[in-house]
């Protein structure tokens, strides 16, 4: 029996990694500007907005799903781009339309704002966010729904197939989800006697407070020759060969190991206001080896490492 | 003095002389003049090459016994002479107006001379004189005297010369040649100095900037002489120079000088040397040396190039405006500045050139701050890096440039030679132009692929990188925006925590791969694969092995292999799918397009099957 399930199993892998050759498609797509998905009305765009910032900081799946499906089920797939609140604040001069691709890359290289506007801009579709919630959620029926859709629209990244092929074999098992071992009682978990800010969706701390109370060796010192005008640098704890640096309007991270640089991206870009360096939390929490966290009640509350 | 004058008074001197005369005794000495047939004034100064005309011989008379008593005998010009010998000596002939020279037998005929070609200095010129030994009156025999020279006529033949440009010499920016001018002989036939005011005047071109993708405004941000403005001469003389008046032909409203195109020798020299500056990579100019002086003006003569009045630089003997050197090293397919027929590699084969004329190939253009002329057998290719970091204020660098000029990446054998400019180094957005200063022989703007991150997931979600359009610009610029989240999130991080999406999908990729035992150790179904919860010593690290990248690729090492696939696309614009293809070579090429992790990245495109390298085309 054991041995006939084995050779269904391999016809049924053999099958299917044939299907996906076959099809090629493209995992670096060229452009099509003319064919782009309609941009979502603004507040269908909103939704797509805090659905995108819910996942990228593992905060709740169910709801970013929720959102990402209401916009789906009103305007089927739209896009929206979005550049950070704080930006437009702080613009000296008007900046572009963030659903223009061409003009955020014109403003970087042409100079126009001193910002790498292009990574500062963050968008996103209605069934890109599904397909990712429902990663985030382990749902394999409905990752090969939205990633097919995907497929079919030209999103076809290495990722985005393998998860598909993937999440299609664990259905031909019977298997439906991806069991979650996110089952801590909330009695353990602890607030944080942190203040913070929400913007875009995202949750936001001052960095010298949250590393005092996270344990995170930090310095911030004012250096005009670091962009953004300050040196920030994070020592990974127990690990002090491990130093990270931010720069403030830049949605990156230096991983300085032994000297030796390696830049990383954030989803948020750290600002700095009312002399006030503001940091994403979701960042700050995995550097302090915090598994998982949320906000309740107006706080912040951490599960233990 | 007048001719008719002079006979007479030589003839009262010399009467009383010759009453005295019985035997061989020689008719009194005549001697010429030159004359300027314009002015009827004589001329003591000619210009080497020239044909010393109008020479008038003065009149002379004999005087000899005959049984009448002593008579007057004629006298004639039986010869010329120049005082030279052998291969110096000139030539006496008659000319009807100064240029043509004809030989004649009668020496009565000559009214002109024909220096050696070669000839400069003191020039004595004087007729042959004998006497017809019959009395004129009488018919009597007299004494035949043997012939005499007459006085001679002295002048002095003067040559002004100018050194050429050496051949192997290209146009340089801030680089200066000298010229030396000088005039010879150094004294004339009175033993007076051969002077004269030197001028020196240029004609220079004016392309904009000093190559095609540089302009000097000026030192430190305030206009100068020498900034590289359209409205600059790529050629002039430096303004300070000792011994010399240089002056400007324009100036600012401010009363700064510019265009420093005539230099003055400050007094009357023999000789000066002056020092022209060059201002563009692609300049060519014309020198011309010019003497005033007593004896005479005109312009150098070129000492390499006795038929040139003007010193071409650099030098251009097909007036391309091209220097011969770099054309005669190069070897170019077509010396017509305005070909562009690079060959190398040949890509589609149906495609030659990469957009840069001959001409633009040879200005060259700015790369990564260091000037470079371009080889015109070779297809050239740019791109601009807008990812990778700053220095001060210092900003890491999202995509290094060492990804874009990596080995292992873009282009590989068989496609176009790559240049990394930086983002100054062209103009112009969507289509950045790396050849946007240009002037002379132009034949289209040519691009730089513009490398930009970014985030692509409202177009193409979890894509690693987007080109926009091909290299030739039509109808979308050659831009490529590279997501590094999403490239980062393919290379995974540590395996700390199972409920993160991404290292749930490299756990989905173990299985994908039929490799859940070999790559999962702890893997016992694929559901658990990362199961990082400590509850088995060696969770973390199977969890790590047990990722998308599970051969442990380096961030640079895709970065390099998804760069160099764009790359790709935008020079195989025109093929089906933009260059994504099929076939047996598919997965070993960079246009494959997964970035698949695996553990040798494609690092060349394919050579049959299609065999892109084969495939592509810089040109529309």
């Amino acid at each position: 029996m054991t041995k006939r399930i084995r050779s269904i199993y391999w016809a049924l892998v053999t099958l299917i990694l044939l299907t996906w050759q076959s099809s090629l498609l493209l995992a670096s797509p060229p452009m099509r500007l003319e064919s782009l998905p309609p941009v979502a009305p603004k507040e269908a765009a909103e939704k797509l907005k805090q659905a995108y910032a819910l996942l990228e900081q593992g905060l709740s799946a169910e709801l970013a799903y929720r959102l990402a499906y209401e916009v789906y089920q009103k305007h089927g797939i739209v896009r929206a781009a979005w550049f950070p609140s704080w930006l437009y604040r702080q613009a000296k001069k008007p900046l572009p339309d963030p659903n223009d691709r061409l003009a955020v890359i014109g403003s970087v290289v042409e100079g126009g704002h001193g910002l790498p506007l292009s990574m500062l801009r963050r968008g996103a579709t209605s069934i890109g966010l599904l397909f990712r919630a429902s990663c985030a959620l382990g749902n394999y029926e409905e990752i090969v729904k939205w990633g097919e859709m995907l497929i079919q629209a030209g999103n076809d990244s290495y990722s985005i197939i393998k998860t598909v092929e993937s999440a299609r074999l664990a259905l031909v098992q019977g298997i439906k989800q991806y069991p979650h071992r996110r089952n801590l009682s909330k009695q353990i978990w602890r607030p944080l006697p942190l203040k913070f800010r929400e913007e875009d969706y995202f949750i936001l701390v001052p960095l010298d407070e949250a590393c005092k109370i996270l344990g995170l060796p930090c310095t911030i010192t004012t250096n005009p020759k670091m962009a953004g005008g300050k040196g920030i640098r994070i020592v990974k704890p127990y690990v002090p060969n491990i130093v990270y640096r931010l720069f403030l309007g830049r949605p990156l991270v230096e991983r300085l190991e032994n000297g030796k640089g390696q830049t990383e991206t954030l989803a948020y870009a750290p600002y700095e206001e009312g002399g006030v360096v503001w940091v994403p939390f979701y960042w700050l929490a995995k550097q302090a080896g915090i598994r998982w966290w949320e906000v309740r009640d107006g706080k912040i509350y951490v599960a233990p490492k | 003095m007048e001719k008719g004058s002079l006979s007479v008074a030589l003839w009262m001197a010399i009467a009383p002389l010759k009453a005295k005369a019985q035997t061989n005794d020689p008719p009194p000495s005549g001697s010429c003049y030159v004359f300027s047939p314009s002015s009827s004034s004589v001329v003591e100064y000619s210009r080497r090459g020239m044909i010393v005309w109008e020479i008038t011989p003065t009149s002379a008379t004999d005087y000899d016994f005959t049984p009448w008593g002593l008579e007057e005998n004629f006298v004639v010009i039986v010869g010329w002479t120049d005082f030279m010998e052998g291969e110096d000596r000139g030539e006496f002939g008659y000319s009807p107006d100064g240029y043509s020279f004809y030989p004649v037998n009668n020496p009565e005929w000559v009214n002109a001379y024909r220096p050696k070609p070669g000839f400069v200095g003191v020039l004595r010129i004087a007729p042959i004189l004998d006497d017809i030994p019959i009395g004129i009156y009488s018919g009597m025999p007299t004494y035949d005297d043997d012939p005499v020279t007459g006085e001679p006529w002295k002048m002095t033949i003067w040559e002004f010369w100018i050194t050429p440009c050496p051949y192997n010499w290209r146009p340089m920016l801030d680089e200066d040649l000298s010229f030396t001018a000088w005039i010879e002989p150094t004294t004339d036939h009175k033993g007076n100095p051969m002077v004269g005011t030197i001028i020196f005047l240029l004609d220079s071109s004016r392309q904009p900037g000093h190559c095609l993708n540089a302009c000097r405004l000026g030192s430190e941000g305030e206009w100068a002489w020498d900034g590289t403005t359209g409205c600059h001469d790529d050629f002039q003389f430096l303004p300070e120079q000792l011994g010399f008046t240089v002056l400007p032909r324009n100036q600012t409203p401010e009363g700064i000088g510019y265009n420093y195109d005539t230099a003055m020798s400050s007094l009357v020299t023999n000789v000066a040397t002056v020092t022209v500056r060059c201002l563009d990579y692609g300049g060519w100019t014309y020198l011309m040396g010019y003497v005033i002086g007593f004896f005479g003006e005109g312009a150098a003569r070129r000492i390499d190039a006795p038929d040139l009045f003007v010193v071409d630089i650099p030098v251009d003997k097909n007036d391309n405006h091209i220097a011969d050197h770099w054309e005669d090293l190069l070897d170019p397919p077509s010396r017509d500045p305005l070909s562009d027929d690079d060959i190398f590699n040949e890509g589609d084969g149906r495609t030659d050139g990469d957009g840069l004329s001959l001409y633009e190939e040879y200005r060259g253009l700015m790369v990564r701050g260091v000037w470079d002329d371009f080889h015109p057998w070779i297809k050239d290719m740019f791109v601009m890096n807008f990812g990778a970091g700053n220095e001060n204020p210092y900003q890491p660098a999202v995509i290094p440039n060492d990804a874009i000029t990596d080995a292992k990446g873009f282009p590989g054998a068989g496609m176009p030679l790559l240049w990394l400019l930086n983002a100054n180094e062209g103009s112009g957005y969507p289509f950045r132009v790396v050849n946007f200063l240009w002037g002379y022989a132009h034949r289209r703007d040519v691009y730089a692929a513009i490398v930009v991150p970014g985030n692509v997931d409202d177009v193409y979600d979890k894509a690693y990188g987007v080109t926009y359009g091909p290299i030739w610009g039509n109808p979308t610029a050659p831009i490529i925006e590279i997501d590094l989240e999403n490239i980062d999130e393919g290379l995974g991080s540590p395996c700390n925590d199972c409920n993160q999406p991404a290292n749930r999908g490299t756990c989905w990729l173990c299985f994908g791969r039929q490799q859940p035992f070999q790559h999962c150790g702890h893997c016992q179904t694929f559901l658990y694969c990362c199961d990082c919860d400590n509850d088995h010593p060696n969770d973390e690290q199977q969890c790590g092995e047990c990722g998308y990248n599970i051969h442990n690729l380096s961030q640079h090492q895709v970065l390099t292999w998804v760069v160099g696939h764009e790359l790709g696309h935008t020079v195989l614009w025109h093929q089906p799918d933009r260059g994504h293809h099929s076939g047996a070579t598919t997965y070993d090429c960079l246009i494959w397009e997964y970035g698949d992790w695996r553990v040798n990245p494609p690092t060349e495109f394919c050579v049959q099957n299609p065999g892109c390298q084969t495939r592509w085309k810089l040109n529309p």
